[in-house]
């Protein structure tokens, strides 16, 4: 009987783990030999996201308006061989920056095809990825309206927008650094006004 | 997939073949873009006294205009001597201390968006006898308030601490008691802003509470005496004052000062052009055409019917 439930055991090792589960060695078996048929090494494919948390982008408009450029840094760490992709979205349907006040939309060109950052509108880009050019951007504030171009973060209900990737791993951790603008006249009614996005980063 | 051939405790060669899904790993993070829009905002002046001024007293009365409602800070050489809030006529003002020679002061704002505006400079030139005052040492950024050796040196105004409740907090025993002087108590004002004179410990940071909340801090004098101008809101205001010295403080009795807002009256109603029809003062000359306004002019025409009939205020 003994003898039974112990092949019954051996069988039942075939099993189906989704990744990352990790196959961690014990101090009751001895690994004779392991390979890799995929993209993790063995017990490897995690990934780690970490951004700013917060980008203030303040200003104080007249009448032909002003704009504030500063960035926020993401960083993913992961030791998957194929690399990861990063992708970014607003964290709910609306993209535009709301207040008590009002809003502020997003603005209205893509990363394939941006577009020069319009009076009461914000945006993001990153330099050197899809249209944006190479920039570099620089942080400003209160100042003129931005030579490098901007695109509005998709909601949450549309297809993220891709803000980094690479094809091998990313040990140590790669940053992406993605610059947001805001450009406000006067007649943007003071007040606060804040949105948030949502990056994701994803194993390739 | 991946693979591994391990021997199990107890048990012979074993080929565990583990079938992996392959799904993808995935992790997230959120960051929040955040905007204050501020608006736009006069840069304050100080009106008096002029540039170049000349005294012998030892201290001064600053007064200057800015963006109502806004904070603002009076410094010399970067070191705030005052703050106040300004009222809604535009007005601040409050007594800064002097030292030999030449002060030059500026008057700040700053607003949410840390924007910060200065006015133009304006240089005190004090002729003070020597020593300069024998009652105490003044609050100068260059001789910061040491009451005793060890001690830290006095805090100097802040804007921070404009708008903050007041906290009560017991007198420390022997430390002079503030007074507020120039504003009696149950006095009944009927502009919203009032100018306040008192007393304190000579060199202390007076704090100034309106309604339990700080509105200005400035330094005693080295005569012991402060003035300043306050914003009052409309109804009963309690003033009192805190007096800060190293870890000594007192606070004053309370003044009770009530605001009454005057009315004014204000035409709602535009009056037809067949109604009044204002000129310049030029008497005999009928002016037609759609002039409406009538309010402080001092002359005008009426007309009444076909007629007109001119008018004036003595």
């Amino acid at each position: 009987m003994k003898r039974l439930l112990l092949v019954g055991a051996a069988l039942l090792a075939i099993a189906f783990v989704a990744v990352p589960a990790a196959y961690a060695d014990t101090t009751d078996s001895t690994v004779y030999g392991s390979g890799n048929y995929g993209n993790c090494d063995y017990g490897a494919c995690t990934i780690t996201l970490s951004s700013g948390g917060a980008t203030t982008l303040n200003v104080a408009p007249t009448p032909t308006g002003k704009c504030t450029v500063q960035s926020d840094t993401a960083s993913v760490l992961t030791d998957n061989t194929v690399g990861y992709s990063l992708t970014m979205t607003t964290s709910t349907t609306n993209n535009a920056m709301t207040g008590a006040s009002g809003s502020i939309a997003a603005a209205s060109g893509t990363a394939a095809s941006p577009v020069t950052l319009g009076m009461n509108k914000w945006g993001y880009r990153v330099d050197s990825l899809a249209g944006f050019g190479a920039g570099p951007t620089s942080s400003q504030n209160n100042g003129s309206v931005p030579s490098v171009s901007f695109a509005g973060v998709p909601a949450s209900n549309q297809s993220p927008t891709k803000v980094a990737s690479t094809s091998g791993p990313a040990n140590p951790a790669a940053t992406t650094t993605v610059w947001y603008g805001l450009c406000a006249d006067s007649s943007v009614p003071s007040g606060g006004y804040s949105v948030t996005v949502t990056y994701t980063a994803v194993t390739n | 997939m991946r693979w591994r051939l391990i021997r199990a405790r107890g048990l012979a060669f074993l080929l565990v073949l583990a079938a992996v899904i392959s799904t993808a790993s995935s992790a997230s993070a959120v960051t929040t873009v955040e905007s204050q829009v501020c608006d736009d905002f006069i840069a304050p002046t100080i009106v008096a006294p002029s540039d170049g001024t000349q005294t012998t007293e030892n201290t001064a009365m600053i007064e200057g205009t800015g963006e109502p409602g806004k904070t603002v800070a009076v410094m010399k050489g970067g070191a705030n001597q005052a703050v106040a809030t300004v009222a809604s006529d535009g007005s601040f003002g409050f007594t800064v201390t002097l030292a030999d020679g030449d002060n030059t002061f500026i008057a700040r704002e700053t607003n949410e968006c840390d924007t910060v505006k200065d006015s133009l400079p304006i240089t005190i030139h004090a002729d003070l006898p020597v020593p300069p005052v024998d009652e105490g040492e003044q609050p100068t950024e260059e001789s910061p308030i040491i009451e005793q050796p060890g001690q830290l040196p006095t805090d100097r105004p802040n804007a921070g601490v404009v708008g903050r409740p007041f906290v009560p907090t017991p007198a420390t025993p022997g430390f002079e008691k503030p007074k507020i002087s120039a504003a009696n108590d149950k006095l009944t004002v009927y502009n919203d802003t009032l100018l306040i004179e008192g007393r304190a410990q000579p060199g202390s940071l007076v704090t100034v509470y309106v309604n339990d909340q700080s509105q200005a801090q400035l330094f005693s004098s080295a005569k012991g005496t402060f003035q300043l101008r306050i914003v009052l809101k409309e109804g009963k205001n309690t003033i009192k004052v805190r007096s800060t010295l190293g870890k000594k403080s007192a606070v004053s009795d309370e003044v009770t000062v009530t605001y009454i807002r005057r009315v004014s009256a204000t035409l709602t109603r535009p009056l037809a052009a067949s109604q009044i029809i204002t000129t310049a003062v030029t008497a005999g000359v009928a002016v037609t055409g759609s002039a409406v306004a009538a309010i402080g002019v001092n002359a005008g025409i009426h007309k009444f019917g076909g007629r007109f009939k001119f008018w004036w205020r003595k």
